[in-house]
């Protein structure tokens, strides 16, 4: 009887090893680029393009200051001294965040109201708007990407802000409208009731009873969201110049240069995930529980 | 204190008629009851008078003014769900008070009120939790009580508010109801799918099954005279006995004949002779045993018997049916020991097996 | 509501633009469908084609196996469990812009650390981009988003009803059964759709292989979506460049619509 039993506990741990090893094994490879991308930033020029690549070095700052600065040797001819310029960094890095919070916002707020009304009120076609929605996933951006070029051009709307987000906003609603429909659908329609019934007008069933409910889901929509605006390339490559230009396309600029200083793009690179990873983290909690109630009922449709 | 009057409602949910023509005068201040079984349509029929469904066809008037239209916020009713319908987000006082912020009351008269209806309820404790889903059903069912009865609407509107309720919460609740009721003359409909709760509580009862109103009387009423073999079979406990024959005329007498027995139909009654098939029915309360009388004796075996304490049931097989008496006390009769009984003239129910109706009591 | 009506509608208004351009071709020349018929009969278009075919099949295969791995993985409990899933997502919050570029530097031929490694385990002098392209960005696409397949699927093995799991315990259902009879069943419409998310999701792919390789060396990794903006932008031949995106549209959807059809039919 005891045999068994210790028997049993082995097999239990050896399983509880594996799982830890394995555990380890896989972090590691995900989380080999980034950590790699991190070092990098704190290496000079030199020192990324060691051959071996160096595990062990002396780390540097010079990098991150040198997104925002850059040194001009040449300039002052008469005193040689070295100057520092802005390179105009900061507008770049500030263009991604305004742009950013300003369309999820509103995507959100709209996406929100709209689907509430959806999902409420079913007003007729609702299912093939729905269908609708999803198949805009389906489209390549670069299929779009080019009458929007031309139109932006025409409209006027090309190198502004305006238009930029106006654009991120008409390509999330849909998909924001779809995960917070879902989630509104989940909530069973006798609660509101209910609530009508003890004197609440709609619109603060709304806000008190609905919302509330599905802030979870909020949570996950936002993220996706961000994820999605914040990372965005090919829009924001073709409708910006300088001054609406964001982050993203400021990397891709680094990418034909001569003698690459790698260093400085790992630093440029880490400074812009840097809020996203502390985003994620905060919504951490939603994101996995909003993922399976939205698309696991969202299924069952 | 609301006349409620309801004209030819008639609702649908994806094709599915659920109310088909429904009408309904509930007189001001009185308690009456929906009694029918699942999916009668009793839950259609209280959310559309409270306002959160809107029916297809018909009007609903509250003391002769049409509602019909009138969104469910301004109504001033109060429902109970079936579903309870909680809050999940906000704790169990939260969730009592909130209709009384929406009528601005102020925090210690709320408080007062929350205070005495569930100390009634025996909820005073559980006030501060913050999530209703972690409560047993039974203390769910019982907020969702004190949410609803905690103003004074002009009209009350139950959906089987205490089925989750041990026997003795669900006696104390009724008494409330009455209570209620009679102190502050308030109107209440109460839906319930049994019928004890029904007599226990209401002053008149409508039957409902599918989607229609079959009956609508006083307790006593309904169960003397039904009309029709719906009505009959619903009420009663235990069950009315139903067996299938036919009339003959036999010289000046109508009897029934079946397979194996014979009863005579009183004469008194003026029964018309029907031919083809046709049920006749009595209550196992109107059977007399030991009793004698010409022409309407039957004799028959007792299979079974049940001592519930205050009365007997018994099962007799008479003839091929199987028929249930109800016998005060202890029965002295002894299993497979035969009796003889005579049904009770007044409890004589004639009914057509065509349609169910009745024809003759 | 409205506003869900009009931004539609403005976009349909870009989409009826551009078959105008398709049609017109740039400056607005009347070319009807030559330039469809000069596309679907070139084999270099066809060529991409292939090349896009490649990429997302043994992309979304190998994300679909490592995600699935990953899922049963994450979801037995253990300590630091909800860290580690953090840790194992973030591939997924880089901007994909910067995972191509840095991946340039990874699997720099000199460089590189990637090559490192490579040439560690097998002792020969591997040139990623140079003699493995497709290999490269399929690599670059699976690390990216193995963990999204992941979390789709780990969040259906959590769905599952825990009475399910607890019958299959009392009747000593194997592992075999076990998965055949209950979890398979109740994923199988997460698996679906995170498939078709990913799918969808791999034939646009743009960012990663464009700072990754530009669709080189020559074109060997030149995937549709990178082929249409090259005719546009470095061409100009704007025209056919939209012919080509409403192709490309057009087979997504149906395939899409297949897709769909198939995964109903189980129902």
């Amino acid at each position: 009887m005891l045999r068994n039993t210790s028997k049993k506990k082995i097999v239990r741990k050896i399983r509880q090893i594996a799982i830890y090893v394995l555990v380890l094994a896989v972090t590691a490879y995900f989380i080999f680029p980034i950590f790699w991308l991190i070092a990098t930033s704190f290496k000079t020029r030199a020192q990324a393009f060691s051959t071996p690549p160096l595990f062990v070095w002396e780390p540097t700052l010079r990098n991150y200051i040198d997104i925002f600065l850059k040194r001009q040797t040449e300039i002052e001819a008469i005193t040689g001294r070295e100057l520092e310029l802005a390179t105009g960094a900061e507008t770049f890095f500030f263009n991604s965040f305004l742009v950013t919070s300003t369309s999820i916002l509103v995507a959100t707020l709209i996406g929100t109201l709209a689907a509430y009304s959806f999902s409420r009120y079913r007003p007729t076609g609702t299912n093939t708007l729905m269908f609708f929605i999803l198949s805009t996933r389906m489209l390549p951006a670069i299929v779009v990407a080019i009458p929007i070029y031309f139109f932006y051009r025409y409209i006027g709307l090309y190198n502004t802000y305006i238009g930029l987000i106006l654009l991120y906003v008409m390509f999330n609603l849909p998909f924001a409208v779809w995960m917070m429909k879902s989630f509104f659908d989940e909530i069973p329609k006798d609660i509101e009731q209910a609530a009508f019934v003890d004197g609440a007008k709609p619109f603060k069933v709304f806000y008190k009873i609905a919302l509330p409910q599905v802030y979870l889901g909020l949570g996950a929509t936002i993220g996706f969201l961000i994820i999605n605006v914040w990372n965005e390339f090919l829009f924001a490559l073709l409708l910006t110049e300088r001054a609406t230009r964001t982050v993203p396309v400021m990397i891709a600029g680094t990418r034909g240069e001569v003698g690459i200083n790698w260093g400085l793009i790992a630093a440029i690179e880490t400074l812009y995930i840097l809020p996203a990873l502390v985003l994620i983290f905060i919504l951490q909690k939603y994101l996995l529980r909003g993922m399976t109630f939205g698309t696991v009922r969202g299924v069952r449709q | 204190m609301t006349h409620v009057k309801i004209k030819n409602l008639k609702k649908s949910y994806n094709g599915f008629e659920v109310l088909k023509g429904l009408s309904l005068e509930i007189p001001s201040g009185s308690i009456v009851a929906l009694l029918g079984p699942t999916g009668a349509g009793k839950t259609t029929l209280l959310k559309c008078i409270a306002g959160v469904e809107q029916p297809d066809e018909g009007e609903i008037y509250f003391d002769d003014i049409n509602v019909t239209y009138l969104p469910p916020w301004s109504r001033d009713v109060a429902l109970f769900f079936q579903s309870y319908a909680l809050y999940p987000h906000m704790s169990v006082y939260d969730n009592i008070t909130f209709t009384l912020k929406q009528r601005r009351f102020d925090v210690g008269e709320m408080d007062k009120i929350v205070k005495s209806i569930t100390t009634k309820l025996k909820i005073s404790h559980l006030l501060d939790r913050k999530d209703p889903s972690t409560l047993s059903g039974g203390e769910m069912q019982r907020v969702a009580l004190a949410r609803t009865l905690v103003r004074r609407p002009r009209l009350f509107l139950l959906d089987e508010p205490i089925s989750n309720l041990d026997a003795k919460l669900r006696e104390e609740a009724r008494v409330e109801f009455k209570r209620l009721h009679r102190e502050f003359k308030q109107t209440i409909i109460y839906a319930t799918p049994d019928f004890v709760e029904a007599f226990a509580v209401a002053e008149k009862i409508a039957v409902i099954n599918n989607g229609e109103i079959i009956q609508y009387d006083d307790p006593l009423t309904l169960m003397r005279r039904p009309h029709n073999k719906f009505v009959a079979t619903l009420i009663g406990s235990p069950p009315i006995n139903i067996i299938r024959g036919h009339l003959v005329q036999v010289g000046n007498t109508v009897v029934f004949k079946s397979s194996g027995l014979e009863i005579e139909l009183p004469q008194e009654k003026k029964l018309e002779m029907v031919s083809g098939d046709i049920e006749l029915a009595f209550r196992p309360q109107s059977v007399r045993i030991n009793s004698y009388q010409l022409g309407n004796t039957l004799r028959g075996k007792v299979l079974a018997a049940e001592f519930m304490g205050h009365q007997t049931i018994l099962t007799l097989l008479v003839g091929n049916f199987k028929l249930k008496a109800v016998v005060k006390g202890i029965s002295r009769h002894a299993i497979n020991e035969e009796v003889s009984f005579s049904i009770d003239p007044e409890g004589i129910i004639l009914i057509d097996p065509k349609d169910g109706r009745v024809i003759q009591v | 509501m409205l506003f869900l009506v009009v931004f539609p509608l403005i976009w349909a208004l870009g989409l009826s633009f551009y078959s105008y351009n398709a049609l017109r071709g740039q400056p607005p020349v009347f070319t009807g469908v030559e330039n469809y018929v000069r596309l679907l009969n070139s084999l270099d278009i066809w060529r991409r084609f292939v090349t896009t075919g490649q990429f997302v099949f043994i992309s979304v295969l190998l994300e679909f196996i490592v995600g699935f791995g990953l899922a049963f993985l994450f979801h037995s409990r253990f300590k630091g469990r909800q860290l580690a899933i953090t840790l194992v997502t973030t591939p997924l919050l880089v901007a994909p812009v910067a995972v191509g570029i840095f991946h340039k530097y990874l699997f720099d031929a000199t460089f590189g650390i990637y090559t490192y490694f490579a040439e560690m385990l097998t002792g020969f002098e591997v040139k990623f981009l140079t003699n493995y392209p497709m290999l490269s960005v399929i690599l670059m696409d699976v690390w990216q988003w193995s963990p999204f397949m992941m979390l789709f699927i780990l969040a259906g093995l959590e769905a599952i009803p825990k009475h399910m799991t607890e019958t299959a315990l009392i009747d000593k259902l194997s592992i075999t059964d076990k998965f055949r009879f209950v979890i398979w069943p109740t994923i199988k419409p997460i698996v679906a759709l995170a498939l078709l998310f990913r799918t969808m999701d791999a034939f646009r792919t743009f960012d990663t292989i464009f700072t990754l390789t530009g669709g080189g060396p020559g074109t060997s990794t030149e995937v549709l979506s990178i082929a249409i903006y090259r005719i546009a932008f470095q061409f100009f031949r704007t025209g056919e460049a939209a012919a080509l995106a409403f192709i490309f549209l057009i087979i997504i959807i149906l395939l899409t619509n297949i897709y769909l059809r198939l995964a109903r039919r189980e129902y």
